[in-house]
Formats: C-alpha cells, sequence, structure tokens
C-alpha cells in the first residue's frame, strides 16, 4: 500500500462497523425453510408408520412386524425412498387384507354416484364426525390402482379443497407463494401421487392414510420447490484449491439442453456410484453435506463424497473434447 | 408485515412452525456476517448459518412454553453461531485454531464484493479503498481466536460488551472490554504496520 498516513482510531471503527454490512444471499431464507420442512415431514412420516404399524400389530396380523417395523423405521428418514417405503406398507397391508376391503356393491358403482357419497363422507371427516372411508378409497383405487382417468379426475375434483386447505395452514405459504403461485404447488402434489401410482401398487385402507400420502406429496412439492429456488442454476465449479480448479469449463450452463447434458455425463460416468453422486450433484443440485444428511445409508462420510466428486470432475474433464462434440452434435 | 424483535419469543412461544421465518428473516444478515469473520468463507458461513437456524428450530419446538418466552434471541443465537463455528474449526483443523484467511482467494473477493454490492454505501465508506478493506479483512482473520470473537462480536457484530460476557460465559465484563480494546489495538497496529 502506498499511503503513509496513519489510521486513526475512528476511521477503524468506521470500516470495522461497514464490514457487518453483509447480507446473506437470498437463498438462504428457502434453504432453511426446506430443511425444516424435510424435518417435519419425517416426523409426519414416523407419526403415520407408527400409527399404521400399530393397527396392523393390534389386528393379529400374522407378519413379523419387529422386521418390517425396524425396515420401515429406518426409511423414513430418507425423504428420497419415500414412494418405496409407502409401496412397501401398502404391499404388506394388502397381503394381509387382500382385496376383500372393497366391496362388491361399489365396485360396481358410477363415478357419479361415488362423487355424491364421497362429498359427504369428506365433509364429516373435515368435521371429525363418524364417517366411511369405503367409497373414498374406492375412488383411490380407481385412479390409482385401475388408473382410471375419470376416477382421477374426481379424485383430483374431490380433494384440491382439502390440499388447498393445507396449503393456507403452511407456514411458508408467503414465502413458497413469492415463486409461484399456489395452483402450481395443489397440482404438483396431485401429478406426484399421480406418479407414484403409475410406478408403485398404491392401495391404502383408510382415508386418513390416504390423505396422509398426500398431505407428504404437498410436503414434498413445497420443500423441492423452495429447495430449487434456494440455488443459482449453475453446473458446480470444482472446489478453489483442488487439482482441477481453474483448468477450463464455463460456469454456468443454458436451461436449454440441460436434459441433454446429463445424459452425456450419465454415458461418460462407467461407475454406479458416481453417477448417483453426480445425479444428486448436478440435477438435484445438493452439496456434499447436504449429500450426507439425506442419503447417509448411500455414502460413508464426506471424504468419500469429495473423493467420488474428484473423480468425476477427472472424468468429465478428461472426456470434455467428447462431451462438447456430442453437444454440438445435439444442437445441429 | 415482519413482527418487532422483542415480540418474537412470544409469537414463537404460541407457534413455532407458524412464526419461525420470521426469526429467519430478522437474524440472516447479521449472523451470516459474523459467520464469515468467524469461519473465513461464504460458503461454509452459508452452510453453518444454515444449520444455526435448523438447531435453533429444533431447540425452540423441544423447549417448554415458557422458556421460549423468555427466551433472549440475539445472545442465545448469537451462542450458537459461535459453538458450530468452533465445532467447524476443530473439525477442519482437529484442533480448536484460528484459520488463516486469504482474502487474495477468490472467496475473500466475493466477500468484499457482497458488502460492496449490497451495502448502502456512506460518503465515509466511499473513502474506504477496497485495498485497505481486504487488508482489514485478513488482518482479522490473523487475531488469536478469543481476539477474533470479542472484535467481530462487538465491533462488527455490535454487541455491548455485558452481552458478550454473557455469551462467552466464562468472561466477566471487564475481561471482555479488556479483550475488545487489546484486539482493537493490535488490528490498529497491524493495520498501520501494513500502511508503512
Amino acid at each position: 500500500m502506498s499511503s503513509n498516513r496513519q489510521l486513526s482510531t475512528r476511521s477503524l471503527l468506521q470500516q470495522l462497523r461497514n464490514l457487518g454490512n453483509i447480507r446473506a444471499p437470498d437463498s438462504l431464507l428457502p434453504a432453511i425453510l426446506a430443511r425444516i420442512e424435510l424435518e417435519d415431514v419425517a416426523v409426519v412420516e414416523a407419526q403415520t408408520m407408527e400409527r399404521i404399524t400399530k393397527r396392523a400389530i393390534s389386528e393379529g396380523t400374522e407378519h413379523n412386524y419387529g422386521v418390517v417395523e425396524a425396515q420401515t423405521m429406518e426409511r423414513i428418514t430418507k425423504r428420497s425412498e419415500r414412494r418405496e417405503l409407502f409401496s412397501s406398507v401398502s404391499e404388506s397391508l394388502q397381503t394381509e387384507y387382500g382385496s376383500s376391503s372393497h366391496e362388491l356393491a361399489l365396485d360396481t358403482m358410477s363415478l357419479s354416484a361415488l362423487e355424491d357419497r364421497c362429498m359427504s363422507q369428506i365433509e364429516r371427516y373435515r368435521r371429525n364426525e363418524p364417517h366411511n372411508d369405503q367409497e373414498c378409497l374406492e375412488v383411490f383405487y380407481r385412479a390409482m390402482v385401475k388408473h382410471d382417468p375419470d376416477a382421477w379426475e374426481l379424485l383430483q375434483r374431490l380433494f384440491t379443497p382439502t390440499v388447498r386447505e393445507w396449503m393456507c395452514h403452511k407456514p411458508y405459504r408467503d414465502v413458497a407463494c413469492r415463486h409461484e403461485p399456489e395452483e402450481n404447488y395443489v397440482n404438483d402434489a396431485f401429478a406426484r401421487v399421480w406418479q407414484a401410482s403409475m410406478c408403485n401398487r398404491l392401495e391404502f385402507t383408510t382415508l386418513e392414510a390416504a390423505l396422509d400420502y398426500l398431505k407428504i406429496s404437498l410436503q414434498g412439492a413445497l420443500i423441492d420447490k423452495l429447495l430449487a429456488y434456494s440455488r443459482p442454476r449453475e453446473v458446480p465449479l470444482p472446489d478453489p484449491g483442488s487439482d482441477t480448479y481453474g483448468v477450463e469449463e464455463p460456469a454456468t450452463e443454458d436451461e436449454y439442453g440441460s436434459y441433454e447434458l446429463w445424459e452425456i455425463v450419465k454415458s461418460l460416468l462407467p461407475n454406479k456410484r458416481e453417477r448417483r453422486l453426480a445425479y444428486l450433484m448436478y440435477v438435484g443440485g445438493l452439496k456434499p453435506r447436504e449429500i450426507i444428511h439425506l442419503c447417509a445409508n448411500e455414502f460413508s462420510d464426506i471424504q468419500e463424497v469429495y473423493r467420488l466428486h474428484r473423480n468425476i470432475i477427472e472424468r468429465l474433464m478428461s472426456n470434455s473434447d467428447q462431451m462438447r462434440w456430442r453437444l454440438d452434435g445435439e444442437e445441429s | 408485515m415482519s413482527p418487532r424483535e422483542e415480540d418474537l419469543p412470544v409469537l414463537l412461544a404460541t407457534d413455532v412452525r407458524g412464526h419461525f421465518h420470521f426469526l429467519v428473516e430478522a437474524y440472516q444478515h447479521k449472523l451470516f456476517a459474523l459467520t464469515c469473520f468467524l469461519v473465513g468463507n461464504q460458503q461454509d458461513a452459508e452452510e453453518i448459518v444454515q444449520d444455526v437456524f435448523f438447531c435453533a428450530y429444533q431447540a425452540l419446538m423441544r423447549y417448554p412454553v415458557q422458556q421460549v418466552q423468555t427466551l433472549k434471541l440475539r445472545p442465545w443465537m448469537t451462542k450458537i453461531v459461535l459453538n458450530l463455528s468452533r465445532n467447524y474449526h476443530r473439525r477442519c483443523n482437529g484442533k480448536y485454531a484460528p484459520t488463516s484467511m486469504s482474502f487474495d482467494a477468490p472467496m475473500g473477493r466475493e466477500l468484499v464484493d457482497s458488502i460492496e454490492e449490497k451495502a448502502c454505501p456512506s460518503p465515509e465508506e466511499e473513502m474506504v479503498t477496497r485495498e485497505s478493506r481486504d487488508d482489514l479483512l485478513a488482518q482479522i482473520a490473523n487475531l488469536p481466536e478469543r481476539y477474533r470473537e470479542v472484535v467481530s462480536l462487538h465491533y462488527i457484530y455490535g454487541l455491548p460488551h455485558y452481552e458478550i460476557a454473557t455469551i462467552l460465559g466464562h468472561h466477566s465484563v471487564d475481561t471482555v472490554k479488556s479483550q475488545a480494546r487489546r484486539g482493537f489495538e493490535m488490528l490498529k497496529q497491524a493495520m498501520n504496520k501494513e500502511e508503512r
């Protein structure tokens, strides 16, 4: 520094005060709220599972619930495996109850007749009055197991007001709605249920369980959106100081072609674990610490995540020409 | 409209989930700035501040209503920041020791940029050159740990001595005062040495 003047106490104090003006990134608030939502999902799932397991035990089933419960309790802490969990639970319950829970008369009932009955039962359910689950469960069954599109429409029509009401009670509704309209979250919740039903056989034995699943889907939609808005849309650069830092490659990619890019990246990674990590980091946008937190059973510690990430970067760097060539090919 | 800071404990006591985002909005910037100076880089500071709020949320859910109502939020949150920053140093270095923070590195520049972009500069502020600010940041990082904490809490975060003494627990107000003064003098000397 060229200046010869001595720094005065007042000037130093002023400089220190100015340093306190650093502002947190905009992504901090949604990221924190998403983590809290995740925590709440884990609690809701744990309570739901406990309820299901207790009921099953009290009904004297022959299943080995000790083992089932241990496995399911381990799973409920992981959001990513939520669908598997519900699938396995519903399968075990289905084995237990068979299909007898669906009355023959309900089987043959028209959707319009079901709609009328469901409306009144949902009202009773919402008022905490004694109600009959079977009509609503029949709609869920036709929509999610038989994949009847009309039944699916009815399901959405019947339960959209309920989902909207849950959304209104979400403490972070205002924050979430700064990013997208409420309608999108409601639709996303139904889309998730529909998607899950296409991949797994989802059958519920009580309306409460079905609505719990819908509620969790809404939370999932909310969390994913908050997480998505909590991160800049960038392909992460290698850490400063690492061997690969500053070699080349741009920091960002346009959203256009991101699917193609991911397909190319995937094809260049022969190792399954590396592919999984690349997916979590580049597509899911998770940080190493979040990966350890959310996928504790997949990676032993943060060092392993960093090591695998280094391998990924090295592989991609050594294949950068091929990537560029293939990307150019995709574009042309 | 956000509630006043002093009303937050009562609101949180009635409904933690419903009012927690007010707590985040009220403290995120100050705690983030403090954490940046305690851990030395913005990325880790961001993660630590997330952890801080997450710990706070879990604790608030666990605490009895009366305890939440009487909670002094600012020192409480600051204490969590200090504890998690210390844990961070232990994890990184294997022992509790100050990290050397190079503000020549990209993250240091980022920190300075974020101050310049987002703070509203006063005329006095504008006189402070980027170089001298870089030097100041580097000198804070080089202070011994106990002085760095007290200087950051008092001069940067703006906490009064008695509150710092409460947060640090084993310190008396006089110890805090003398450490703040000594830390400040060390900083001034180091800065003047640089200037010569």
